[in-house]
C-alpha cells in the first residue's frame, strides 16, 4: 500500500514538475577532482579486518561530478551524480548524491528526492542535524562537502508568516559512514571477535524517520527548535552473542528534543544550541550495548579580527544521562567514558592577494579526555573554477580510545585539485 | 496711521526678502556634508527597490582576470536607511548558487548571512570585516553597501569641471580613525546628478591608494545609474571592473525573499 502511495505522489509531483519547467532549459554543470590522502604516521603490525596490511594512502580518488538542474519559477529540477575511480580499491563506482524536485505552492515549498539536509549552528558539532554523515570522509581528507550525504526525503516547509516550519519525512533509513578498519585504524574493545555485521532498521513503515524545525526571527536572533524521531547513527549500538563469536551493529530508536540561536552579539555572532538525545531502547541506561541518554550543548562565537581574518572559538559539551547506572553495567573490558565529554575549538581563517589566497587552521581540542583533531589548510585559486588545496588532518590524545585519541595512526596529509565548470 | 501701514509693509517685505536670499544663498552653496549625504541617497539608495545583474572583472597587475557575477536585489526598509540585500552568484562555477543576505541597519553592524549550496547548509557570518574586499575584490563590504555619512567630516574644497561635467569637490576624513583604512577621501561628485564621478583614497601615511571612477553612467527609468564603475589599487596594480545590466529600479521586491526561505531556494523570476 505504501509503495504505491509512495509512486503515486512521486509520478504526481513528476508531473507538475514537467508542467511548470517547460518553458525552462536544462543546465549542466559539475566540477572535475583529484583527491589524495597520504597517512603520515606508521600503522606497524596492524591489520585491515581482511588481514592484509594497512595501506599508507587514504584516498586515491578522482571523480567527476556532474549537476543537472532545470529551473522554473514554481518547479526545479536537481540531479547531481558522482563518478568514481578509488585507486586503492582499484574501483569505479558512481554515488547518486542528490536527485530531487522542488516545487513552490503558495505558502509551501516542498522537495521530494534524495536530498543533503543541514541544520544547526555548531561548527563541525552536529546536535540537532542527525542526518547522515560520512565521518570517514571528513577524517580522510576529502572536501567538506562529503561529511554530508542525502537522504531519501520529502521535505515539506511551510511559511505561514509568523514563524517558518520544516517537516522531514525519510522513508529510508541511512546509516553514517564509521570507520571500520579498513583503511582508518580506530579503537576496537571487542578485538577476539572477528565475525561482525550490522543490521540496518528494517524498510517498515513504523521506522519512518521524523524531523521538523520550527523557526523565526525572534528580536535579532534566529531562534530555532528541533525535533527527531529515529535511529542512532554514530555511535551505532552493539549486540555481542560470545557463543557464536559475532558482533552486530545496530541502530536504535532515538528521539532528539532541542533548540538553537544564532545571532550578532559584539560585534560578532553568538550561536547557542541544546539537544536531549532520548535513547528510547535504554530509558535507564542499563545497557552497556546502547548508548544512553545525554543532554548534548554548545555555545559558539566568531568575528573577523581585521581584513580577511576571521577568527572562531566554540565549547561543546556531552552529558550522559544514567552515569551511575552506565558505570555500573559497563562490561570490565570496555574503557569508561567522562560523565561529561567536553571540546573547545577554534577556526581561523585567513585571506591573502584578493583572496585568492585562503590559510586556514581548524582544531577541536577535549581538556577532559586530553585528545585533539587539528587541520591546518592552504588553498589557492589558480583561475575560475580551479582550485588547489593542501592540508593535514592530524589526531591523537593520551588514551587510545577516545574519540580524536583512537584514530592516532591516520594522520595524513592531503591534497585536492579541482576544476568547476 | 497710513504711515505705519507703509512701515510695517516695508519691514515685512525686507525681513521676506532677506530670507528668501539666505535660502537662496543656502540652496546655491551646499556644505560638503549635504553634498555627500545627498550623493550618498543616489549612488545607494534610489527608488523602492532595486534589481541588476552585475558582473566583475578581478584584473592583476599582470593582467590575469577572474570573474564574479551576480545578481543584485536591494529593497530599502521605510525611510530610516535601513535596506536589505541578497545576492546570488551565476560565476564562477565553484562559487554557483552561493547566495549571500545582508540586513544592513543605520548605525549598528549589518546581519549577513551565507548559504553554501553543496552542503545545503545557512549560516550567520560576522559583519564587522566592513573593509575586508568583497569577493576578493577592490571594493570593500563598505564600498558596495556605503558607508554611514556621519562617520566622517566633510570639507567642500570648490568646484571643478571633470570631463566637461562640474562637479563639487568634496573631502572627506574619518572621525574614528580607526574605523577605516583611509586617512582621507577626495571625491568629485556631479553637480547635476550628485553621483560620484571620481574618488582618491589616501592611506595612513597620505599616499594615494585607491582610485574610483564612474565610467558610464546612464538614465534608468529617469535615474542616472553608474553601469560601469572600476576600482583601482594604485599602489599594487589590482582592479576591479564592475559592470551593471539589466538594471530595473522599482520592481516591486517583497521583504520575504530576503529570509532563510528564499536563501535555500533562491526566487527564479527575480534572479535570472
Amino acid at each position: 500500500m505504501m509503495v504505491f502511495l509512495r509512486a503515486g505522489t512521486f509520478i504526481f509531483l513528476f508531473a507538475l514538475t514537467i508542467m511548470a519547467t517547460n518553458a525552462q532549459e536544462f543546465e549542466l554543470h559539475g566540477f572535475i577532482q583529484a583527491n589524495f590522502s597520504l597517512r603520515i604516521t606508521e600503522t606497524g603490525e596492524n591489520r585491515t579486518p581482511n588481514g592484509s596490511p594497512i595501506p599508507d594512502f587514504l584516498l586515491g580518488d578522482e571523480r567527476v561530478q556532474l549537476e543537472i538542474t532545470r529551473s522554473g519559477k514554481d518547479a526545479s529540477l536537481l540531479g547531481k551524480i558522482d563518478f568514481f575511480y578509488d585507486a586503492i580499491d582499484k574501483q569505479a563506482y558512481f554515488d547518486i548524491r542528490e536527485a530531487y524536485i522542488d516545487l513552490k505552492l503558495g505558502k509551501f515549498d516542498i522537495r521530494a528526492g534524495r536530498q543533503i539536509i543541514t541544520w544547526g549552528v555548531g561548527d563541525l558539532v552536529f546536535i540537532n542535524d542527525v542526518f547522515p554523515k560520512n565521518w570517514v570522509a571528513l577524517l580522510s581528507g576529502q572536501p567538506l562537502q562529503y561529511l554530508k550525504f542525502g537522504s531519501d526525503a520529502l521535505n515539506i516547509n511551510f511559511f505561514p508568516g509568523f514563524a517558518s516550519l520544516q517537516m522531514i519525512v525519510i522513508p529510508f533509513y541511512q546509516a553514517d559512514e564509521l570507520p571500520r578498519g579498513e583503511r582508518l585504524l580506530s579503537f576496537d574493545p571487542l578485538p577476539d571477535i572477528t565475525n561482525r555485521k550490522e543490521v540496518q532498521p528494517e524498510m517498515k513503515f513504523k521506522n519512518t524517520q521524523i524531523a521538523a524545525r520550527l523557526y523565526r526571527y525572534l528580536g535579532k536572533f534566529d531562534v530555532s527548535l528541533y525535533f527527531y524521531r529515529g535511529f542512532w547513527g554514530s555511535p551505532p549500538g552493539m549486540v555481542i552473542n560470545p557463543d557464536e563469536g559475532l558482533l552486530t551493529f545496530t541502530h536504535p530508536r532515538l528521539i532528539v528534543y532541542g533548540g538553537s540561536l544564532q545571532g550578532a552579539f559584539l560585534n560578532g555572532v553568538l550561536s547557542l544550541g541544546v539537544g536531549y538525545y532520548d535513547s528510547r531502547e535504554d530509558p535507564g541506561g542499563t545497557n552497556p550495548g546502547i548508548e544512553n541518554s545525554q543532554t548534548r550543548f554548545l555555545a559558539g562565537y566568531q568575528r573577523a579580527l581585521s581584513e580577511n581574518l576571521t577568527f572562531g572559538c566554540q565549547y561543546y559539551g556531552e552529558r550522559i544521562q544514567n552515569y551511575s547506572s552506565y558505570e555500573r553495567n559497563l562490561p570490565p573490558t570496555f574503557p569508561k567514558r567522562k560523565e561529561l565529554r567536553h571540546t573547545v575549538s577554534l577556526r581561523v581563517t585567513r585571506f591573502f592577494k584578493y583572496q585568492t589566497l585562503r590559510a586556514s587552521f581548524f582544531m577541536f581540542y577535549s581538556p577532559n579526555e586530553k585528545d585533539y583533531y587539528m587541520n591546518p589548510e592552504i588553498r589557492y585559486e589558480l583561475g575560475n573554477g580551479l582550485w588547489i588545496a593542501v592540508g593535514g588532518i592530524l589526531l591523537g590524545g593520551e588514551k587510545d580510545h577516545t574519540l580524536f585519541g583512537q584514530f592516532e595512526k591516520n594522520d595524513n596529509i592531503y591534497f585536492v585539485l579541482r576544476y568547476a565548470f | 496711521m497710513r504711515n505705519k501701514k507703509h512701515i510695517i509693509l516695508i519691514t515685512g517685505t525686507f525681513f521676506f526678502l532677506l530670507l528668501m536670499s539666505g535660502w537662496i544663498k543656502a540652496r546655491e552653496k551646499l556644505s560638503g556634508e549635504e553634498i555627500v549625504k545627498k550623493s550618498r541617497q543616489i549612488f545607494y539608495s534610489a527608488g523602492k527597490d532595486f534589481k541588476a545583474k552585475v558582473l566583475m572583472k578581478l584584473i592583476s597587475k599582470n593582467g590575469k582576470r577572474r570573474i564574479r557575477e551576480l545578481t543584485m536585489l536591494r529593497l530599502n526598509i521605510g525611510e530610516s536607511g535601513e535596506q536589505k540585500y541578497y545576492m546570488y552568484f551565476h560565476r564562477p562555477a565553484d562559487v554557483r548558487q552561493m547566495t549571500f543576505m545582508v540586513w544592513k541597519y543605520p548605525e549598528k553592524n549589518d546581519d549577513r548571512w551565507l548559504y553554501v549550496p553543496s552542503i545545503k547548509l545557512v549560516r550567520r557570518i560576522a559583519a564587522n570585516d566592513k573593509n575586508s574586499g568583497f569577493v576578493g575584490s577592490d571594493f570593500t563590504y563598505e564600498d558596495v553597501s556605503g558607508r554611514e555619512v556621519a562617520e566622517d567630516t566633510y570639507t567642500l574644497k570648490g568646484e571643478e569641471a571633470l570631463n566637461g561635467k562640474p562637479t563639487y569637490v568634496v573631502e572627506s576624513t574619518p572621525r574614528d580613525e580607526k574605523s577605516t583604512y583611509y586617512s582621507r577621501k577626495v571625491s568629485w561628485i556631479d553637480k547635476e546628478t550628485f553621483l560620484p564621478l571620481k574618488e582618491e583614497y589616501y592611506d595612513k601615511r597620505g599616499n594615494l591608494s585607491k582610485r574610483f571612477t564612474a565610467d558610464k553612467i546612464e538614465s534608468i527609468q529617469g535615474k542616472a545609474t553608474i553601469m560601469q564603475r572600476s576600482m583601482a589599487n594604485v599602489q599594487n596594480g589590482h582592479r576591479t571592473l564592475v559592470i551593471f545590466e539589466k538594471v530595473n529600479y522599482n520592481v516591486g521586491l517583497k521583504e520575504d525573499i530576503f529570509s532563510e526561505r528564499y536563501l535555500r531556494n533562491a526566487p527564479r523570476e527575480w534572479i535570472q
